[in-house]
């Protein structure tokens, strides 16, 4: 650190850019570390790099100005950065920024004068089931209101809170375990053992607290050698988080507090004996849940791609190997020739998990078959998981990562490749270390790189990191943006099956799509299609969020119902209120209303009903979700995100937005939206990639299926469910108000008087309509009109 | 030879070749903006799409771009095709009013209101000054920065760069910068003055 320190901005840039390689695809790594440094990119430092890597200067400028991650403005000491994602959205984070934004006294965007503090946001976290999400220097703080802004902030105004270190809690679990991993024997005895979920949920919700407590607690029992204590990833059911499973008899504990750690090590670890106080516990009938199996959330689920996760330590390829894993790449190497396992693949119905649903056997063949000038063949894995709302695949690389390499490795052998990339978000860092941590341990142990398992084929793979940019998941744009260019995409009359990355045949499959590949191999295709219905087999992960009971990642059998997956397994919509639509495909899909909630999940059903299947987001909205607002929401977010490269979809979603922004405002008419409907054909039919091409989805599903809350906005200038500020009031009822207080307290605009205990009123003209007085009001006395 | 059909007419194409360059080989028109000979193509102003059919289906391709395809049947001037260039062409018009280019557009394939809220960008981001800086200048000094409707054509940091010999191509290809259409006062407004042109006879002893 110190000889760091007195290098110049110079020697550090052209030392950053010796680390990393000249090459032009580390880019934005390069870019990344000096703003590490620097807080931000200095222009000097953009020259350096653009004379050190021989790279004209305008493409880095380029590139730096294209992706959020950049900034080339200084940002605050504290970064504070909300989630604009769609989970986040239908529980108010709206509120929350304005209220943020209030209270540093910065737009979204800005940093405040004395360098304190930086507002951004970001479009998800991938940590919705705890929305609204913030996150300030790296913490995470899960379901914050406006009301608690001012509470959140405070330590960070007074400067005194103790680092967390964002990567401490692995290399301890990692280190943990290190020394005493090995076979199977070892780890997977009959003996106790503790699996303690660290997915993000749990994390927000103190786990790593709890783990330390843990083996705390083991230790002064001095069974820290013969009980293992593993870190899973996620294990689907964060809204109870943290989750703990005690082996061998797999009792499910769930909201586990660091203080709980003594008890289950004394009763449950030692004696056999089950803590009643943190079984689950139905809600509705009171019954209380031992097992896994017993609790409705999982009864129906089917998780065979999730499943190994809660076996596993998120950083032990050792444990990956004792349930099982890579015995389907020794199968394939060596027992069968790479079109066979084409054949499988293709037998086996598997269709993409990042979207569109194309047959994964047609794409492999296509890139097998493809000619290469010098032989290179690439193979992608697409971990962008740009939907917001959605977080499986962020799960699956940091809960199974050895699931999504063992697949690759495989379809590189299928299809003759031997490069691959992975590229993650730039919002996952855990994820990116966690598939780091993964390609280092196979190599170690000869899964991937040079002569695999001795078989003479090789295949190297790397990361590639995301800059924060949605249209980066496209499959073009993502291989511009692995090669150091602006994510911008290109035509495919030409396949990238047959020139994609560096010209090279490519072939791109998302993170859920290759963890089903090693599913395939080990269980025979006819057994993995035996599941789903005619055209979609298998299972798939839905991350179940919004306005639902249990919030989380569900892993279903295709074919199942939306109102099972709503009802059954997320238990419906909470607080006693209405269910009105459910969004999947994310701001390429569509809201499904209530009368088409018995369709089965399937490609080709979600399609005719005007949305998809998308990633695999889920969104569950209430009777307090505007429709409109939520058109308006995802046009905003594909304006944010377009690359801006063709006329349709750049201008055509900023027009596209501001006419139904004007519906939310009371300012809409009949002709605007005839208007639009006629714009939203023509970016369909003329937008150059998939973003653009989808890119009115939204708004044709909502039109479609709530019009009759268009017409209200319009005509009668009313939003039914309270969401568009502009035309909604906040009013006290005077019959409910007790004159408590606590709303003229919060109010951040002084809006509200009245004497003590006599009723209080709002200042219609002062009011900003935050809401607060709405959410802390006990006694249901302010109303939204 | 790759065999296709367009606009009705059964024509041979060089392989390799878009249907752009087959269509202009047999005089077809097609309008485009973001195109130039010798510059890679971009596809990205749109104005160029065409339908193409093959029995029920039917697509919307961009023509600079898709290469031709052996029984490609391509159309036009369908009214798809036609109400698409015309939204294109109307779009543009609401960002750059005043482009001589994209005046006359407005006139000739029958636009005549700009329904949406206009501003004065002048430029409408078909990148021909880039590609001809990088691809036959050898400057590589400008580039498009930001993203999205930010999205801009910029120096570095504002600043001219050394790489720039103001050669001035940049200029020379854009369908903007140039002296303004005459007809027009206000942004949003349309001058097509050429339109009641048409309407004229100009060569009569030629019918
Ligand atoms: C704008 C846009 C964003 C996309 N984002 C993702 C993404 O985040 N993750 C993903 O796997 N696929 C994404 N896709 C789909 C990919 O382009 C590609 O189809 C997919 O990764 C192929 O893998 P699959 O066949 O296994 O689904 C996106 C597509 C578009 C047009
Ligand atoms: S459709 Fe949108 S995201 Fe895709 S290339 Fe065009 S501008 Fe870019
Ligand atoms: S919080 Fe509710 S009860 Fe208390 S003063 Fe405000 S409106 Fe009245
Ligand atoms: S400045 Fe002119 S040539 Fe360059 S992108 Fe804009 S319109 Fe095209
Ligand atoms: S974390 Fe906010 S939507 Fe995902
Ligand atoms: S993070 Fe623990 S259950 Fe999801
Ligand atoms: S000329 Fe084809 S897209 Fe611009």
């Amino acid at each position: 650190m110190a000889e760091e320190q007195t290098l110049s901005m110079t020697e550090f840039v052209s030392k950053v850019v010796e680390d990393n390689g000249a090459d032009r695809s580390r880019l934005t790594a390069i870019l990344a570390d000096v703003q590490q440094k620097y807080n931000y990119l200095p222009e000097q430092a953009l020259r350096d790099i653009a004379e050190a890597m021989e790279v004209p200067l305008v493409d880095i400028y380029g590139v730096a100005t294209f992706y959020t991650l950049f900034s080339l403005v200084p940002k605050g000491r504290h970064v504070v950065t909300v989630c604009m994602g769609t989970a986040c959205h239908v529980r108010n984070s709206a509120d929350l920024l304005q209220e943020l934004s209030r209270e540093l006294g910065i737009e979204p965007g800005q940093t405040s004068r004395d360098m304190s503090f930086t507002l951004e946001t970001v479009n998800c976290l991938g940590a919705c089931a705890m929305g609204p999400v913030m996150v300030v220097d790296g913490k995470y703080y899960g379901q914050m209101t406006a009301s608690k802004v001012k509470k959140v902030l405070k330590p960070y105004r007074a400067e005194k809170v103790e680092e967390e270190a964002p990567s401490g809690r692995l290399v301890s679990a990692a280190d943990l375990e290190k020394h005493r991993v090995g076979v199977r024997e070892e780890r997977y005895k009959d003996s106790t053992a503790l699996a303690l979920c660290s997915g993000t949920g749990c994390r927000a919700a103190i786990s790593k607290e709890v783990a330390t407590a843990l083996r705390e607690a083991l230790r002064k029992n001095d069974l820290e050698d013969n009980v293992i204590l593993r870190e899973t990833g996620c294990r689907g059911f964060c809204e109870r988080g943290p989750i703990l499973t005690v082996k061998p008899d797999n009792i499910l504990y769930q909201r586990v507090s660091p203080g709980d750690a003594d008890e289950i090590v004394r009763e449950t670890v030692m004696n056999g004996r089950v803590v009643e106080r943190l079984l689950f516990e139905d809600p509705e009938t009171g019954e209380k849940a031992v097992h896994e199996g017993e609790v409705p959330f999982y009864a129906k689920q089917l998780r065979w791609v999730l499943g190994a996760s809660a076996e596993i330590d998120q950083s032990e390829i050792d444990d990956y190997i004792g349930v099982g894993g890579y015995r389907a790449l020794a199968r394939a190497l060596f027992k069968m020739q790479p079109e066979q396992v084409i054949d499988e693949v293709d037998r086996a119905g598997l269709r993409g998990r990042g979207g569109g649903g194309f047959p994964a056997a047609s794409k492999w063949r296509a890139c097998r078959e493809a000619r290469s000038s010098d032989g290179v063949k690439y193979v992608l894995c697409n971990a962008d998981e740009g939907d917001p709302g959605a977080f499986m695949d962020r799960c699956l690389l940091e809960g199974n990562p050895h699931s999504v390499l063992e697949g690759m490795v495989i379809g590189a052998y299928a299809i003759g490749a031997n490069r691959g990339f992975i590229y993650v978000r730039n919002e996952y860092p855990l994820a990116v270390e966690k598939v780091t941590e993964a390609i280092r341990q196979a190599e170690q142990k000869g899964l991937l790189g040079d002569d695999i398992l001795g078989s003479g084929f090789s295949f190297q793979v790397g990361v590639s990191r995301g800059g924060g940019a949605f249209v980066c998941g496209e499959s073009t744009a993502l291989m511009a943006s692995i090669e150091g260019r602006i994510g911008e995409p290109r035509e495919k009359y030409i396949h990238t099956a047959v020139r994609g990355l560096y010209v090279r045949p490519t072939n791109l499959n998302n993170v859920e799509t290759w963890a089903n590949v090693p599913i395939i191999i080990n269980e025979g295709p006819d057994a993995y299609a035996s599941v789903g219905t005619e055209g979609s087999k298998g299972t798939k992960i839905f991350s179940l969020v919004g306005k639902i009971r249990n919030t989380g990642l569900v892993e279903v059998p295709m074919g199942i119902t939306l109102r099972e997956i709503i009802y059954d397994i997320g238990g419906g919509v909470p607080n006693g209120k209405r269910f009105k639509a459910v969004q999947t495909g994310g701001p390429s899909g569509g809201c499904i209303p209530e009368s088409l909630i018995d369709i089965p999940v399937d490609f080709d059903r979600l399609y005719e009903v005007g949305s998809m299947m998308g990633s695999g987001g889920m969104i569950v909205m209430d009777e307090d979700t505007c429709m409109v607002d939520v058109a308006r929401y995802f046009l905003d977010f594909l304006g944010d995100e377009s690359c801006g490269k063709c006329t349709p979809c750049r201008e055509g979603l900023k027009h596209m937005t501001s006419i139904v922004d004007d519906v939310t405002k009371g300012r809409g008419s009949k002709e605007q939206l005839e208007l639009l409907r006629e714009l939203a054909e023509v970016v369909k039919d003329t937008s150059l990639c998939g973003l653009g091409q989808t890119a009115a989805n939204p708004v044709l599903s909502t039109m479609r299926y709530f019009e009759e809350e268009y017409c209200e906005h319009i005509l009668e200038k009313k939003c039914r469910a309270g969401v568009c500020k502009a035309l909604i009031q906040f009013q006290i009822d005077a019959e409910k108000c007790t004159g408590c207080g606590r709303c003229a307290v919060q109010c951040p605009s002084n809006a509200i008087s009245g004497e003590k205990k006599e009723p209080h009123q709002i200042d219609r003209e002062r009011c900003e309509k935050c809401g607060i007085c709405y959410e802390v009001c006990e006694y249901d006395a302010v109303v939204r009109k | 030879m790759v065999n296709l059909v367009i606009d009705g007419q059964r024509v041979d194409a060089e392989e390799g070749w878009t249907i752009l360059d087959a269509a202009r080989y047999y005089g077809v028109e097609i309008p485009t903006l973001c195109h130039m000979d010798g510059l890679t193509p971009y596809s990205a102003c749109r104005l160029c799409v065409v339908e193409v059919r093959r029995g029920e289906r039917s697509r919307m391709v961009a023509s600079c771009s898709c290469p031709v395809e052996v029984g490609m049947e391509v159309v036009t001037k369908s009214d798809r095709v036609k109400k698409a260039r015309r939204m294109i062409i109307e779009l543009m018009l609401a960002t750059t009013p005043n482009s001589r280019t994209l005046q006359c557009l407005a006139s000739e394939h029958g636009v005549t209101e700009v329904r949406f809220r206009g501003e004065d960008r002048r430029c409408i981001l078909c990148g021909l000054c880039i590609r001809i800086c990088d691809q036959q200048m050898r400057g590589g000094a400008i580039g498009f920065s930001q993203r999205g409707v930010d999205r801009t054509v910029s120096l570095p940091f504002h600043k001219t760069p050394e790489a720039c010999r103001q050669c001035g191509a940049c200029m020379y290809v854009c369908p903007v910068c140039e002296l303004p259409c005459p007809g027009t006062l206000q942004p949003g407004e349309l001058c097509n003055n050429c339109l009641n042109v048409v309407e004229i006879d100009a060569f009569p002893s030629a019918k």
